[in-house]
């Protein structure tokens, strides 16, 4: 079974081949000027043998991210094991003109982490420690390689957290939240990666070690802090950073909404911003998503609702007690079905577990899916979803969505089978349709999974030429011979050019029929 | 593409190929803000005013460059929103995108984040004149490289913004001021323990040893704090935030030189010669006043891990260099991202550093 992995479920890239053409991906041509064996006895100088990974069985373990459908073996993999064999290791790609592709553990759902034929995959997770938790100040100084959910774990004494929380967390490392810009449930109150980070360390191919950021609030020149948050790894090789910590709430309360309609869904949620409430997680289920979700955790969803909201307060005792009941008068004006009230941290906890299992859920129900990642404007979330329904009688795949509710990120997961030979290809066709409708509805082809390789195509839709250039404009100034992750998150401009996808942009929309947008 | 962009536009890229300088203008609230700097020409966004589109239940304003703040906020403020960045209106003209391009955030700071953190995209002439679109309306967008946030704080130098997205904030229900004696070795502390116990402080003004605190939420909440935790405060004066925010409380009057230095939150009082400081953003920010050995203020200010900016100088004193000098490969980094977006250097050459 091919999962595309977040949450708990293994990430299982290896042993599982099935008889099916997966995508051996070729990105640009990119040759080495040096025979593998002179570039392996050179990292062997300043690697242990051990760390220096090159014959066929060990690499296969490295060959993709979590887009399992795309593989690619590196020339070789390499694991520093602390910041002098990192810069090393570096200099000798920069020597050699090798091509690196940079990977923490790679949970990534975009192939940013794909291997590039004839590079060199840079593995950080030996980079794990976290180097300073400054309490006072309430900061963190980690390696990438450390799990995101760790720096929580190691401020937890002080009744500190950090608060950007991908599903993956217990195994995504930190430096693939900076290069994706990562999200999570609590992102619309708390923020992304780059709203939690102060400082980042940096290796530029010229082997120059910058610092951006600061530990301060704010950073002289550039603010090349967020530059280099959701790069994916084109513009510098990241090698330390200083993130926010937070105080734990002193309370928090979980809610679930049981509704009727989509429509009534959307619209408790707008209700609950204009109350002037940001709450700490809003997310909504379709029902093909909570019944997947009953079916796996038996968490006590309620399975006829056509959507289910799960809504988290959190602050101090007073904000919750206020927002809480808000919320249920809300739900409540909008012909909710059933509300459930959490009567304490387990059952919050409980109701919060179906969510977060959503994607391992579905993986249950379905040979394969394959998940999108766009954002719209929450206002259009049911015309949206009215859209993919039409989509999914089209491509005949069924789709369940999960839905950032509060920020409008939305996670259609579509289901097919690659061991039917059109599976994949119309899999995808569907989801680049869906990746339209985003731009359509006035969002955009990625709310936190990043470019990678998936949606390449789709940035020929969502920028111009001139955009596009001016991108590249900007990574030549960081890494003028495009050494870093080659042929990841921005398409060529013959690439656009031949897929005629400029046109939609200049107005020509493939959904005529949502000019309403 | 609407004309007016056209016509802003062929002026760029007319001076693209001329290869004259252009002053990036609004209301001109900023001009005494960052290097002096001249240019051949005057390119003015005075005239690009108007909201383009809010929604209050999508948590984002749009609006063209030259929009005065002031009405923007008054919109806002009529359906219980407010700009989380508070960004001061100088002469009361200053403009969204002078905001932006400063990057100068106000007194919530600490609780509500920054100008760039609120910033969701743009739309832009770079060097080039040519017009491009980054970001958009949406908070989670990570197409791409973050361009629209690279503006932010580069006061016009690798573009000339023509409209703005940004994210607005529920307006909280009451704010209450109270004040505090409290010696000088103390407050970073306190406001320390504060915000441990996840009190509703969304600022604070250390001076005069006395320690200011703005307490922001639903009424209820705020009562109980009050009560709670500060039943022995003075109530405060409610317009302390807007004269810190303006820069019209006494600290900030007679200042020949003022700079705005950011350490960590807890950095105790910086030592003798900076003698004269009040302190904002829970202790992250500290404005020093009157030391003119530029030198010496940013030793002291670098040993305790941060860095300072000269916010404002009397037209009578040597200026010193505004900003914080860089480290030689990342000076260099900058020259190249200017090289990228501004390749002749037409657009406000000089205002940032020298170079760029």
């Amino acid at each position: 079974m091919m999962h595309h992995s977040t949450g708990i479920s293994l990430i299982m890239i290896s042993g599982c081949h099935r008889n099916f053409v997966s995508k051996a991906f070729i990105l640009a041509n990119v040759s080495t000027k040096t025979d593998k064996t002179t570039l392996l006895n050179r990292f062997r100088q300043v690697l242990p043998a051990q760390y220096v990974l090159h014959d066929h069985a060990q690499l296969t373990p490295f060959e993709c991210d979590a887009l399992t459908a795309y593989r690619q073996l590196p020339l070789a993999v390499l694991l520093p094991g602390n910041q002098k064999e990192l810069r090393s290791v570096v200099k000798i790609c920069a020597d050699h003109k090798t091509p690196i592709v940079t990977r923490g553990m790679g949970t990534g759902l975009s192939g940013g982490a794909l291997p590039v034929a004839n590079s060199i995959l840079l593995v950080t997770t030996r980079l794990n420690r976290i180097l300073d938790i400054d309490i006072e100040n309430r900061q963190a100084t980690v390696e990438p390689g450390v799990a995101n959910l760790a720096i929580s774990q190691a401020a937890a004494p002080y009744n500190l957290y950090y608060a950007p929380d991908p599903s993956s967390q217990i195994a995504c490392s930190i430096g693939g939240n900076v290069a994706e810009n990562s999200g999570g449930v609590h992102c619309l109150k708390y923020g992304l990666t780059v709203h939690n980070l102060l400082r980042i360390r940096a290796l530029t191919m010229d082997c120059n070690d910058i610092e951006v950021g600061s530990r301060t609030l704010t950073a002289p020149g550039f603010d090349l802090l967020a530059t280099l948050t959701g790069s994916e790894g084109m513009l510098a090789v990241l090698t330390e950073f200083t993130v926010k910590l937070l105080p734990e709430p002193q309370t928090s309360q979980v809610l679930l909404g049981a509704f009727r309609t989509v429509e009534d869904a959307s619209h408790a949620v707008a209700a609950i911003i204009a109350h002037g409430i940001i709450p700490a997680g809003l997310e909504m289920m379709d029902t093909l998503a909570v019944r997947a979700v009953e079916t796996f955790t038996h968490a006590g969803y309620p399975t006829t609702a056509a959507a289910v909201l799960i809504c988290e307060l959190d602050g101090n005792e007073t904000d919750t007690r206020l927002q809480t009941r808000l919320v249920q008068a809300i739900f409540s004006e909008h012909h909710v079905d059933e509300i459930r009230t959490a009567a304490n941290r387990d059952e919050g906890e409980r109701l919060w577990a179906g969510r977060k299992a959503a994607f391992p859920a579905v993986g249950r129900v379905t040979p394969d899916y394959y998940c999108m990642d766009g954002t719209i404007p929450r206002r259009h979330l049911a015309e949206v979803l009215v859209q993919i329904a039409r989509l999914s009688k089209k491509y005949a795949l069924a789709v369940a969505n999960v839905f950032h509710a509060g920020d409008g990120n939305l996670h259609p997961l579509i289901m097919y089978d690659a061991g039917n030979p059109d599976d994949l290809s119309k899999a995808e066709s569907f989801g680049k349709e869906i990746l339209e409708l985003s731009i359509a509805a006035g969002g955009t082809i990625s709310g936190e999974h990043g470019v990678g390789v998936e949606k390449l195509d789709s940035m020929c839709s969502q920028f111009t030429a001139a955009e596009i250039k001016q991108f590249e404009r900007l990574k030549n100034a960081f890494d003028p011979q495009r050494l870093l992750n080659p042929g990841k998150a921005i398409p060529t401009l013959r690439r656009c050019a031949e897929l005629g996808a400029m046109h939609v942009h200049h107005g020509k929309l493939t959904h005529p029929e949502l000019s309403r947008f | 593409m609407s004309e007016s962009h056209r016509i802003i536009a062929a002026q760029v890229l007319k001076a693209f190929q001329r290869k004259s300088t252009l002053q990036i203008v609004g209301n001109g609230s900023r001009l005494f803000y960052g290097e002096t700097s001249s240019a051949d020409a005057k390119l003015s966004l005075s005239g690009q005013c108007g909201i383009i589109e809010y929604e209050p239940s999508e948590l984002f304003v749009s609006a063209k460059a030259g929009t005065r703040l002031a009405e923007i906020e008054q919109l806002l403020r009529s359906r219980n929103q407010m700009l989380p960045f508070e960004p001061p209106y100088f002469n009361g003209n200053a403009t969204l995108g002078g905001c932006i391009a400063c990057g100068l955030s106000g007194p919530g700071r600490a609780a509500y984040g920054s100008v760039r953190d609120a910033l969701l995209g743009v739309t832009m002439i770079n060097g080039r004149g040519e017009i491009l679109r980054f970001g958009g309306k949406v908070i989670k967008n990570v197409a791409g490289y973050d361009v629209s946030r690279l503006m932010c704080g580069a006061l016009g130098t690798l573009g000339v913004l023509l409209e703005i997205t940004v994210r607005v904030a529920p307006m909280p229900e009451r704010i209450a001021t109270v004040e505090l004696p409290c010696r000088t070795g103390q407050y970073a502390h306190l406001i320390n323990r504060f915000t441990q116990q996840g009190l509703p402080v969304t600022a604070s003004f250390y001076y005069g040893n006395t320690l200011s605190l703005r307490l922001s939420g639903y009424d209820e909440t705020v009562q109980t704090v009050l009560q709670k935790h500060f039943r022995h405060a003075s109530q405060g004066d409610p317009y302390l935030w807007e004269e810190i925010k303006e820069h019209r409380h006494v600290f900030f009057s007679g200042a020949s030189l003022l700079w705005r230095a950011a350490v960590p939150p807890a950095t105790p009082t910086l030592p003798a010669p900076l003698t004269q400081q009040a302190s904002e953003w829970n202790g992250a920010l500290r404005w020093i006043k009157d030391v003119s050995n530029a030198a010496e203020l940013r030793d002291h200010v670098s040993r305790a891990g941060g860095h300072a900016d000269l916010f404002y100088a009397s037209a009578t004193v040597n200026k010193p260099a505004v900003f914080q000098p860089l480290q030689p490969a990342l000076m260099a980094l900058h020259r190249r991202i200017k090289q990228a977006f501004d390749p002749h250097r037409i657009l406000n050459p000089g205002r940032l550093y020298p170079d760029l």
